[in-house]
């Protein structure tokens, strides 16, 4: 609802001061920008080599040559798989794939990144790893939101904590 | 920018072509088809026309005297004849050269004129028309003002050739245009078809585009380049069938042309024509592919 893949049936999204339900529907890619998002199933494209699978954010905007190459590189170096810039996501174990979903979603330095399990396919150290890289990601000014079944990492990571249970709100708290 | 845009939409587009290679060839093959038979029916009406063209050339009428016709009355149809605006140029034939000219031109019937043991040609004055003038009502209203006028016997005046040439070549157009029009309809919605499938297969993609940002122009640019494509190539590899068909038609038909090999010279489509037929293929699969991208991908 955040991207705005879905219109809630009642209620506002204030995003950066603006109601998402209310952008029109040209505009909302203003918004999609400045959102990076790690989806579950990865979403990747498999038919593209890992770099480009990272260069499509910065390619949309409109972005130099020189430039994707230099925010794509730092991305996936962040995440280590600067090595693997040439292969396909199909050569990729399944932890990488995340991994490379991670640096799709923070390449383009975005405002709010949203994680929806990002940690459910990595073993604990790789998930400290990631959660480490959020954190990193959040003290340098975004909004980090993750969605997890993960207790322990919630413990970890947690600053403001919501409980959802049947798609209503049912706890707040603040670590 | 704009380049690095520009080569990034033309990569997606000839990956696209190339991944989905066989529908993306049964379409160029059924919009080459349509082409095809619209090219070949504009071709036969560009060769018709021509045709009609050379025989209007020099069309001449003939106006035959009455026997014994004295001078004077002679003089007053001649004048009457070089003074008219229509005719370019008039020339008398006498009797005798009427009779040496059929002499020539039949040998075989030599005998039986000199049976006949008397000349039975008139003399005549043979007229030629401005070319513009052959089909006008003028050309008409002058031949019924000749043929009325005294010591005039008949006149013969054969447009009838160039007028069902012209008719015919007319005739192909139509039926050019009619099929051609069908066809072209049906490679709008082969091509419409294509390009859905192409977006059915890549709505995983598109969604991944939309959800980081992509504009609808951006998401749509790489699919209206493939449709274009689709029908210029449709469009180009008809035009290169014509063009044997034309080359070696003519041989196959071969001696069986006869008396018409001069006058049928087999021509290709004129450039004007050739670029209609590309743009037309190149705004068939943009239109194709921006239907089916209006109803199909929501973005």
């Amino acid at each position: 609802m955040i991207l705005r893949e879905i219109i809630p049936t009642q209620g506002q999204i204030i995003v950066d001061g603006k109601n998402v339900v209310r952008i029109h529907d040209h505009k909302i890619y203003k918004l999609r920008r400045t959102i990076g998002s790690v989806f579950q199933d990865f979403r990747l494209l498999f038919h593209k080599k890992v770099f480009e699978n990272v260069a499509i954010v910065l390619r949309v905007i409109g972005i130099s040559r020189k430039e994707i190459r230099r925010r794509v590189f730092n991305a996936l170096r962040i995440v280590n798989l600067h090595h693997k810039m040439w292969e396909y996501p199909s050569q990729l174990s399944y932890g990488e794939q995340q991994r490379l979903a991670i640096a799709r979603a923070v390449v383009n330095n975005p405002k709010i990144l949203l994680a929806d399990e990002p940690t459910g396919n990595l073993d604990p150290e790789l998930a400290f790893e990631i959660i480490t890289l959020f954190k990193e990601i959040n003290k340098q000014g975004a909004t980090v939101i993750i969605c997890t079944h993960d207790r322990d990492l919630i413990r970890h990571f947690g600053e403001k904590i919501l409980f959802l249970y049947k798609g209503k709100l049912i706890r707040k708290e603040a670590l | 920018m704009i380049i690095q845009k520009l080569k990034y939409f033309l990569k997606e587009t000839l990956r696209s072509l190339w991944q989905y290679r066989t529908r993306n060839f049964f379409s160029i093959t059924i919009i080459c088809l349509s082409f095809l038979i619209f090219g070949v029916f504009l071709s036969l009406s560009n060769n018709l026309h021509y045709t009609a063209q050379q025989l209007s050339k020099n069309m001449t009428i003939i106006v035959f005297l009455e026997k014994n016709l004295p001078e004077n009355q002679r003089s007053l149809v001649e004048e009457k004849l070089k003074g008219s605006s229509l005719i370019e140029a008039v020339q008398f034939i006498s009797p005798e050269q009427a009779l040496e000219e059929f002499q020539k031109n039949f040998p075989e019937l030599r005998r039986i004129i000199e049976n006949l043991r008397v000349n039975p040609f008139p003399s005549s004055f043979e007229a030629t028309i401005n070319e513009e003038n052959i089909s006008s009502s003028e050309t008409l209203t002058f031949i019924q003002e000749m043929k009325e006028m005294k010591g005039v016997e008949d006149i013969q005046f054969n447009r009838d050739w160039a007028e069902k040439m012209q008719s015919l070549s007319r005739l192909a157009q139509a039926v050019g245009f009619f099929l051609g029009g069908i066809l072209v309809l049906a490679s709008f919605f082969i091509i419409s078809s294509v390009i859905k499938l192409n977006v059915f297969a890549r709505q995983e993609e598109i969604v991944i585009l939309r959800l980081v940002g992509a504009t609808n122009t951006f998401i749509r640019i790489p699919f209206l380049l493939e449709g274009m494509i689709l029908g210029i190539l449709g469009g180009l590899v008809s035009l290169l069938l014509i063009f044997f068909l034309i080359k070696f038609f003519p041989l196959y038909l071969g001696a069986s042309l006869g008396v018409f090999s001069e006058l049928i010279n087999f021509r290709y489509l004129s450039l004007s024509q050739i670029i209609m037929l590309i743009a037309t293929g190149a705004f068939i699969g943009f239109s194709g592919s921006l239907s089916s991208l209006a109803r199909f991908l929501k973005v």
